[in-house]
């Protein structure tokens, strides 16, 4: 028994160190993904029809491929067109133009859902387009969303495992080469209970976030 | 004094509103009746520029105006929805202190101040922290009353102020808006409530509904 706890406190540090470049790509897609997936979803809704086309192709593209292809072309094709990236800024923009386009339909529901005589009552006060997606839409269709996107949240802390394909050493893999070079399971049984603690955080802030809004119905 | 002249609306091919015009002067009543169907609200809408008509014109105090032209400094016409349409995630009073800020650069301060008097008036001094799902029904009125006249605007609509409440508040529907007519306020109220609207109207405009061919 001794010797597993002490076998489990010297792999530790590698596994702290796999967790924060999970939990740095989890922030950066965040940051980056939810604004631009509603900047997406307006577009989507925008009466300027080839915009709307433009918009509908790169949701199908990314919603239609899986992420782990996406990953592996951004890193291995595109410098086939001299475009490169590095490991990690090749992650984080896959993962932002996949997860952007999930946020963008998730918003378009959102979008969807608030009432039209709220755009006309806004119209009315005279406020403009922009005022009344920033004051008047966007707080509300927030509400609405936050559900499904907690949801896509708790999937993206598991999905960053997919980058092990490009050479990063996230928390997964820092399991795996433990596992690889010692023979024994309890490197992953450490990774599954690191991960459980990600996503009962992540869980429990989405409900403080949830509670912040319920002060209206 | 608003006028409007000739206006024409069809949707889909059935016309709605056949060659309708209206006049009404300052700090006067005009009241809109007509059974459902027959194209009042459809009506309010294009003056108040939330619909475009198919054809007509528009004045106020001489000068024409495009209904939809949402440029103007001075706020032409507020409204009062039938359903209120307030922001349900505002309090009370950012309802009313939202567009005063954002549209007439007014300061949070002033905008509250003058938002706190309004309610004041229409007697909702108590209700400037709490948020439109605790109100009652006329309560609701009144704050979309309060978002609309914290603009300043030149005339007051209302649609069906009457339908969405209890019938016991008829009666203080008509005696405010009595009192906003004393104050000089120029009103358009839109009803199917014929007695209502001989009640508080200094002029009756009837829509008929389109008899189809």
């Amino acid at each position: 028994m001794d010797g597993v706890l002490k076998y489990m406190s010297e792999i530790l540090p590698s596994l702290l160190q796999g967790t924060k470049l999970t939990l740095g790509l989890f922030a950066m897609t965040l940051l980056l993904s939810l604004p631009l997936g509603a900047l997406v979803s307006l577009g989507l809704r925008s009466r300027f029809k080839p915009l709307r086309w433009i918009l509908k192709f790169y949701v199908w593209l990314m919603r239609g491929t899986p992420l782990l292809l996406q990953l592996i072309f951004i890193f291995y094709g595109l410098p086939v067109l001299h475009i490169y990236f590095e490991r990690f800024s090749a992650a984080a923009f896959a993962f932002v133009l996949n997860y952007a386009a999930y946020f963008a339909e998730i918003f378009r529901g959102g979008f969807q859902s608030v009432d039209t005589g709220q755009y006309e009552a806004a119209r009315i006060l005279r406020l403009n387009y922009g005022q009344t997606i920033r004051k008047i839409v966007l707080p509300q269709v927030t509400k609405i969303v936050l559900p499904s996107v907690g949801n896509e949240v708790i999937n993206l802390v598991k999905d960053s495992s997919l980058v092990y394909v490009i050479g990063l050493g996230d928390l997964l893999r820092a399991g795996n080469v433990a596992m690889v070079r010692d023979v024994t399971l309890v490197p992953l049984l450490m990774v599954g209970a690191i991960y459980l603690i990600l996503t009962a955080l992540f869980t429990y802030l989405l409900r403080k976030v949830e509670q912040h809004y319920s002060y209206y119905q | 004094m608003l006028e409007a002249a000739n206006i024409n609306k069809s949707f889909n091919g059935v016309q709605v509103l056949n060659d309708i015009s209206l006049e009404i002067d300052s700090g006067k009543i005009l009241c809109i009746v007509g059974p459902s169907g027959a194209g009042k609200t459809t009506l309010l809408r294009i003056i108040t520029g939330l619909e475009k008509p198919d054809s007509g014109s528009f004045k106020i105090d001489g000068q024409s105006f495009n209904p939809q032209a949402n440029e103007t400094d001075e706020a032409m016409i507020g409204v009062v929805f039938q359903d209120f349409r307030l922001f349900p995630h505002l309090s009370v009073l950012e309802n009313i202190t939202l567009a005063p800020q954002m549209v007439l650069h007014q300061s949070k301060k002033a905008a509250q101040e003058n938002a706190n008097n309004i309610l004041d008036q229409l007697g909702l001094a108590d209700k400037a922290d709490i948020y439109p799902f605790q109100l009652s029904g006329g309560q609701k009125q009144r704050v979309a009353i309060a978002r609309a006249l914290a603009l300043k605007p030149k005339i007051l609509c209302y649609d069906e102020p009457t339908s969405a409440l209890d019938p016991g508040l008829r009666g203080s529907v008509a005696q405010m808006i009595e009192r906003f007519k004393a104050q000089g306020m120029t009103q358009i109220v839109v009803t199917h409530d014929i007695d209502f609207a001989k009640e508080i109207a200094d002029k009756i405009l009837e829509v008929k509904p389109n008899q189809e061919l």
